[in-house]
C-alpha cells in the first residue's frame, strides 16, 4: 500500500495533510498521537470509507478510487470504533459475515467459508462465544468478535481503529501476538493505538500524527532516539521522562 | 443444526397455514360452499352454476389478492426496517400508505371524476408516486433526527396530514365517488377482481424476486452501513433499491386494497422471533408467507365477524397487530436497559 500526498478531513476542512509513505507487505504500522488529531479520519480515508481531500492511496498499482468495491473488500478489511447492533446474530454469524465478499448471488456460504470462520474464531479464542447472541455479549467480547470478522475476510491489508479498546490486559497481549502472527503470514496491519508501550513493542513503524495535521513516520527506535513523543503529545520534561521509563519497563 | 430444523418446520407450518387460510377464504362466506363443490366449480363442468360464479368472480380473486398483498406488505415492512435500522417501521406507521392513498384519491377524484377514465396501471403509478413522496419526506426527517421514537412520531404525523387531505377530497367529491372512495380509503379487499390480481401478481412477484436478489446486500446491512460497504456492498445503490422496492410493494397494496395497518410492522417481528434469526434469505420468504396468512385470516374475520356487514380490514389487523407492536416496544426498551 502506498500513500501519495494524502490529505484527509471532513467536508473541506483538512485534518491530516500530505502523508506520503510506502507500506510493505506484512508490515505493522501504528498510528499514534493526541486525541482528536485525525487518526481515525486517516484510517477511514485510506480504507475507502471517507473521500480523500487530496493525494491518492494505492493498493499495488491501483488507486483505491478505481478499485471496484467487491475487489476492494477482498483486499482490505476494517475494524471500526462504531458500535453495531445486529439483531439475532450470534458471534459465529458475525464472524462468518466476513466471508460475504466471497459469496455469489444470494450470499450462501461454502464449506471453505465456514473453515475460514473456524480459523478466525480459533485465532481470536472466541470458541465459547460462537453460539451467543452478539447483543448479549460484553464490549470486550464484541470487540474480539469484530476483529475475528475482519480476519475472516482474509484481506491483504487489515485496518483497525483502536482494536485494543474494551480489551483487558490479557486480551490486549493476545491480540498483539495475533497481529504479529498475521503480519508474519504476510498481512499488512495498519491500526491506531492509544497504548504507546504496545505500539512500540509490536510495530515496525509508527506514524505520528500531530495536532497541526503534520505527520512523521519512523521506527519505534528512532522515535525514542529523536525524542519525538515529547512534541507529539506536548509533554513537559518531567512527564516525558516518566513516559520513557514506562515504555522501557514494558519493553 | 438446530436452527436449520427450526427453519424447515417454520416454513412447513407457514405453507400449511397459507393453504388452509386460502381454502377457508374460498369456502366460507354468506353462502357456504364445500371444498368438493369448490373443486367441481373450478375443474369441471358439473356443479352449481351459482357457486361457480361466486367462486370465480368473487372469492378466488379476493383470496388471491389477500395472499399477494399481505405478503407484499410484510416484505415492504421488512425493507423499511432494514433501511431505517429500526425494528418498529412499516409502510403504514411511517405514513407511506397514507401518502399512496392520498395520491390515489387525487387521481380518482380529479382524473376519474372528470373523464371517467380509470385503469389499474394509473392507480398503481399514482400510489407509487404518493409512496415515494411520503418516503422521501420521512428520509429527510430521518437525516435530522436519529431518534427512533421521534421518527415514528413524524411518520404518524405525515400519515395524518395525508389522510386529512384525502378526507377533504372525499368531502368535495361527487356522491357516487364517495361510496367507493370511502370504503377503499379505509382498506378493503371487497372490490378485488381477476384483472387486479393479474396486475398485483406481476408487480408483487417481480418485486419479491428483486428483493430476494438483494438478500446478500441486506445480509451485510445487518452489521451497519460502514461494514456493509467494507464487505463490497454498494451502499448508496442498495439504499435506493430498498426504498424503491418497498414503495412499489406498499403502493401496489394501497392501489388495490387501500391502506392496511400493522401487517408490515408486526409480521417481520413475529417471524424473526419465531425463526430466531434475522438472515434476510430466510426472513424475506418467511415474512411473505406469514404476511399472507395474517392478511387472509384478517380478511376472513373482517367479512364474517358481523356478516353480512363487512368491517374494514384495518380494524382487524390493528386489533391483532397493535398489541404485537406494544410488546415489541416493551421488549426493545427492556433490551436497551
Amino acid at each position: 500500500m502506498r500513500l501519495d500526498n494524502v490529505s484527509v478531513g471532513y467536508k473541506k476542512k483538512i485534518i491530516v495533510r500530505d502523508v506520503s509513505i510506502e507500506i510493505s507487505k506484512g508490515e505493522i504500522i501504528s498510528l499514534i498521537g493526541p486525541n482528536g488529531g485525525g487518526k481515525s479520519t486517516l484510517l477511514k480515508s485510506i480504507s475507502g470509507q471517507l473521500s480523500l481531500l487530496g493525494g491518492s492511496v494505492y493498493i499495488g498499482k491501483d488507486d483505491i478510487r478505481e478499485i471496484p468495491l467487491k475487489e476492494m473488500s477482498k483486499n482490505l478489511s476494517i475494524v471500526t470504533t462504531e458500535r453495531i447492533t445486529p439483531q439475532l446474530m450470534t458471534a459465529g454469524d458475525v464472524v462468518l459475515a466476513g466471508r460475504l465478499p466471497y459469496t455469489e448471488g444470494f450470499g450462501l456460504f461454502s464449506e471453505n467459508d465456514k473453515k475460514e470462520r473456524d480459523k478466525a474464531v480459533k485465532l481470536m479464542k472466541i470458541e465459547p462465544l460462537t453460539g451467543k447472541y452478539f447483543s448479549d455479549m460484553s464490549d470486550g467480547q464484541k470487540q474480539r468478535t469484530l476483529i475475528a470478522r475482519a480476519i475472516c475476510q482474509t484481506p491483504d491489508i487489515l485496518v483497525m481503529d483502536e482494536p485494543t479498546s474494551y480489551l483487558d490486559i490479557r486480551h490486549r497481549m493476545e491480540l498483539m501476538d495475533v497481529i504479529k502472527g498475521l503480519a508474519g503470514d504476510g498481512m499488512t496491519i495498519i491500526m491506531s493505538l492509544h497504548e504507546l508501550e504496545l505500539a512500540m513493542a509490536v510495530s515496525d513503524r509508527l506514524l505520528l500524527i500531530y495536532e497541526d495535521g503534520n505527520t512523521v513516520c519512523e521506527t519505534p527506535q528512532n522515535v525514542i532516539k529523536k525524542g519525538l513523543i515529547k512534541d507529539l503529545y506536548d509533554l513537559d520534561d518531567k512527564m516525558y521522562q516518566k513516559v520513557l521509563t514506562y515504555c522501557s519497563i514494558v519493553n | 443444526m438446530e436452527n436449520k430444523k427450526r427453519t424447515i418446520y417454520v416454513f412447513i407450518i407457514l405453507i400449511l397455514l397459507a393453504g388452509i387460510a386460502f381454502i377457508s377464504n374460498i369456502c366460507i362466506g354468506n353462502v357456504e360452499i364445500s371444498l368438493s363443490d369448490v373443486l367441481k366449480a373450478l375443474f369441471s363442468e358439473e356443479g352449481n352454476e351459482k357457486s361457480r360464479i361466486i367462486i370465480t368472480n368473487i372469492r378466488l380473486p379476493r383470496s388471491a389478492m389477500t395472499f399477494l398483498l399481505g405478503g407484499a406488505l410484510a416484505v415492504s415492512g421488512f425493507l423499511l426496517q432494514t433501511y431505517f435500522s429500526n425494528p418498529i417501521a412499516g409502510p403504514y406507521i411511517l405514513g407511506i400508505s397514507s401518502g399512496a392513498k392520498m395520491m390515489v384519491a387525487i387521481v380518482l377524484v380529479v382524473i376519474v371524476g372528470k373523464t371517467g377514465y380509470s385503469s389499474n396501471m394509473m392507480l398503481v403509478l399514482a400510489a407509487f408516486a404518493g409512496a415515494l413522496l411520503a418516503t422521501g419526506f420521512i428520509i429527510m426527517i430521518s437525516k435530522v433526527v436519529r431518534n427512533m421514537a421521534t421518527l415514528l412520531a413524524a411518520g404518524i404525523m405525515v400519515g395524518y396530514i395525508c389522510s386529512a387531505i384525502t378526507d377533504f377530497l372525499i368531502a368535495f367529491a361527487d356522491d357516487s365517488d364517495i361510496v367507493n372512495l370511502h370504503s377503499w380509503s379505509q382498506g378493503s379487499f371487497s372490490g378485488a377482481n381477476m384483472a387486479g390480481v393479474a396486475y398485483s401478481a406481476v408487480i408483487v412477484g417481480g418485486g419479491f424476486l428483486l428483493v430476494m436478489l438483494l438478500s446478500k446486500s441486506l445480509d451485510a446491512f445487518r452489521l451497519g452501513e460502514t461494514y456493509a460497504k467494507s464487505m463490497g456492498i454498494n451502499v448508496k445503490v442498495c439504499r435506493i433499491l430498498i426504498i424503491m422496492l418497498s414503495s412499489v410493494l406498499s403502493a401496489c397494496v394501497t392501489a388495490f386494497a387501500g391502506p392496511i395497518s400493522f401487517i408490515g410492522i408486526a409480521v417481520p417481528f413475529l417471524v424473526r422471533e419465531v425463526l430466531k434469526s434475522s438472515k434476510p434469505l430466510i426472513l424475506i420468504p418467511a415474512s411473505f408467507l406469514a404476511g399472507s396468512v395474517f392478511c387472509m385470516s384478517s380478511d376472513l374475520l373482517a367479512r364474517q365477524l358481523f356478516a353480512p356487514t363487512e368491517i374494514n380490514i384495518s380494524a382487524v389487523t390493528s386489533l391483532f397487530g397493535a398489541p404485537i407492536v406494544i410488546i415489541m416496544i416493551i421488549k426493545n426498551s427492556h433490551y436497551r436497559n
